[in-house]
């Protein structure tokens, strides 16, 4: 698996960006980094990047992200797990939407993979899309994500038939929400942690138990 | 190697993966039920893994695909039976004497059925012939240990 | 500052995470009743087949399902049974063993009499056999049956014929009806029919009509019809009045109203109250055995025994009547004494 190769690529293309000029589209007024409001936000300025490690009931986590020259993209890696046994491994690109003092909402298009163990297993491509919603500014940050999530499961039957073997590939796909409502707070230049209520929803329509989070976020530097 | 293209290696394990993989065979079983003279009535039953499971959970006759004919004599059924974890294949048949639907209702004593192996197995084609010889009994009370 | 007035508030908050002694009994008209749950299910996860695995993770309120097996092993052992007793302020419970490996899985009796030695003072155990190779192996069977009812707390023997694949009309287990007539151990029978993956469905295997010849054969055995012939897939009443006629016609029938009445199979909780209406107006009530088929999920014990109670307050059952429902009853089928408060 590749989850980690895919956060070290993100990593690893910081430095590059960093020694780039300062470059600031972000109407908001420059200041020290925001680690927790970029995180929350889901993107970063140009030449910061944010690292996030989730811990509660029943998500457990890491989400990488840094801002891109290109068109104001982010690079986005995560790797998301329930339980530990129904786990999130994706990769793609995030972007602020709207950007003021006031407001910040971004949007995220990831695609990867998920791997399911136990007796419900299931695996399959993957993607997330992403809308989160945050305050524009502030030590003190709330904000909501909306996230939707798909697995293709693709099923493939082999018979043995009179004529031969013929195989048969059934596809469907599986949706499962979550949305979530955190508060991030800056602690240092730097350094955040945010606490948030989660409610998912694992298999639509059965019901799904609400958990909640804690979030240590790292990042910075222009 | 382009960021782009680490990030399609990362991710290429994920995309190729199948959900499940199962396989089946689809056997036509050319059927003989043989029963007493004068005696006649749609036939029931089941087709059956002869045995599932592993450890203490290994167990005979696991029904998996409903067995019907209009009477004794000569039939063929077409189906589609899983070969993942499961051997063999055995039906179990009884004669519906009074149109009922049921076998043996409280109070009937009459209605025949039997047991038989379908050979040769897996394959797609096989045989069996049962005899519709014993009134009232279920295919677990027929069953004399494969 | 803020060191003062915390330090009054630590005894309190110690009070708090203190664990609180269980309360057992119910309040029913007034009076307070012990209760026995005589119909309850442990395990390992490993011995329940594949299929009924993934049908029981998919009923967990997600996330749990995702860790089925440490969700329910946490619960199918004895002090997950007990935990559960104690929250329902249940006194006493019944572990049943199993042998039904195409449905609904393995629960050795090895494993419930170790079950039961946790707890002898208020575990008992239910013994069961394999009959998927009775042609073959009866006498085998038997004679391990017979051992395991000669161990401690176990007082009974546990059958489900459509999990087990038997017709109710079998004419092949005289032998088991005559050792449980020999031994006094009644036999509980799951009757009606059931979710669980590869049941046998057929009335044959779940309308107690069928086992009638049986119960009029060996008077000397007492027969106890479990879950009153509930029709689990379509969640109607099914067999009752058959079960009910039973239990008025033969002295050695009894009635077990459990699961039938969960909040997932009779949804408004009509059909349990139906139930418990129907054995007091039949007169049956000195035959009517209380039981939940839990653990279940956490905190089913309790439910389970909560909806039992509104159904009897609905049908109109007195004080005396429920305490026969809820231990008396249990005492005199299972030859043991009657729990205490």
């Amino acid at each position: 698996m590749s989850p980690l190769s895919l956060l070290l690529a993100f990593v690893l293309a910081t430095p590059a960006l960093a020694e780039r000029p300062p470059q600031n589209p972000d109407p908001r007024p420059m200041g020290p980094p925001d680690p927790h409001l970029d995180a929350l936000a889901g993107a970063s300025d140009l030449g910061d990047w944010a690292v996030s490690l989730e811990a509660g009931f029943p998500f457990f986590g890491v989400r990488g992200q840094v801002a891109t020259p290109w068109a104001g993209l982010n690079a986005v890696g995560s790797v998301n797990s329930a339980l530990f046994a129904d786990t999130w491994a994706l990769g793609g690109v995030s972007m602020r939407w709207v950007d003021t003092h006031r407001v910040v909402l971004s949007g995220e298009l990831l695609v990867g993979g998920t791997v399911r163990t136990g007796d419900l297993s299931r695996r399959g491509p993957a993607a997330q899309t992403t809308l989160r919603l945050a305050r524009g500014h502030g030590r003190v940050v709330p904000a909501l994500t909306l996230s939707s999530r798909q697995v293709l499961l693709t099923d493939v039957q082999v018979n043995q038939t009179a004529e031969g073997e013929l195989i048969e590939r059934s596809r469907a796909v599986a949706w499962s929400p979550v949305a979530s409502f955190d508060v991030g707070v800056g602690v240092c230049p730097g350094f955040a942690v945010s606490a948030g209520l989660d409610v998912p929803w694992f298999d639509p329509p059965g019901f799904s138990l609400p958990g909640a989070h804690l979030n240590l976020i790292v990042g910075g530097w222009k | 190697m382009s960021r782009p293209m680490l990030l399609m290696l990362s991710l290429s394990p994920l995309l190729g993966c199948v959900n499940s993989r199962t396989q089946w065979i689809e056997v036509t079983v050319t059927t003989t039920l043989l029963a007493e003279e004068g005696l006649s009535g749609p036939v029931y039953g089941e087709w059956n893994h002869t045995w599932s499971g592993e450890g203490e959970l290994r167990v005979p006759l696991l029904p998996f695909e409903d067995f019907t004919a209009e009477g004794p004599g000569v039939s063929t059924s077409t189906f589609r039976a899983p070969l993942d974890g499961v051997e063999g294949l055995t039906l179990y048949a009884w004669m519906d004497l009074d149109g009922d639907g049921l076998h043996c209702a409280p109070g009937v004593t009459d209605e025949p059925a039997g047991l038989a192996e379908a050979l040769p197995y897996p394959a797609t084609e096989a045989e069996v012939t049962l005899t519709l010889d014993a009134p009232c009994l279920g295919a677990e009370a027929l069953w004399d240990g494969g | 500052m803020v060191k003062p007035m915390i330090t009054p508030l630590m005894p309190l908050l110690l009070l708090g995470c203190a664990e609180e002694a269980p309360v057992y009994g119910v309040s029913f008209g007034g009076e307070r009743l012990p209760v026995v749950d005589m119909h309850l299910h442990q395990g390992e996860w490993n011995l329940i087949p594949e299929s009924t695995r993934a049908f029981l993770a998919s009923r967990f309120p997600a996330p749990l399902g995702l860790i089925a097996e440490s969700t329910a092993e946490s619960s199918l052992d004895a002090e997950g049974v007990l935990e559960q007793l104690d929250e329902a302020g249940v006194i006493q419970g019944a572990l049943f063993a199993v042998y039904a490996p195409r449905t609904v899985g393995v629960a050795t009796n090895e494993y419930v009499a170790e079950q039961v030695l946790k707890d002898p003072e208020r575990l008992f155990g239910l013994g069961s056999l394999r009959l998927d190779d009775w042609n073959n192996d009866a006498d085998a069977q038997l004679a391990e049956l017979a051992a395991t009812l000669d161990k401690p707390g176990f007082i009974g023997i546990k059958l489900a014929h459509a999990h087990q694949h038997v017709r109710l009309d079998d004419p092949r287990f005289d032998a088991l009806w005559s050792l449980a007539a020999a031994t006094g151990k009644p036999v509980y029978l799951h009757t009606g029919s059931s979710p669980f993956p590869n049941t046998a469905q057929d009335p044959a295997y779940t309308d107690p009509a069928y086992f009638e010849p049986i119960i009029a054969a060996y008077p000397d055995a007492q027969f106890i019809l479990g879950h009153l012939g509930y029709d689990f897939i379509n969640k109607q009443v099914g067999a009752l009045d058959t079960c009910v006629e039973l239990a008025a016609r033969y002295p050695n029938v009894w009635l077990e109203p459990s699961a039938l009445g969960s909040a997932g199979s009779d949804p408004t909780g009509a059909n349990l109250l139906t139930a418990y209406s129907a054995m007091k107006g039949a007169g049956v009530i000195d035959r009517v055995v209380y039981g939940s088929d839990g653990p279940q999920s956490p905190g089913f014990v309790a439910e389970y025994l909560e909806r039992s109670l509104a159904a009897m307050e609905g049908a109109g059952y007195t004080a005396e009547e429920a305490r026969a429902v809820l231990s008396l009853n249990f005492a005199a089928v299972f030859g043991v004494e009657p729990a205490p408060l």
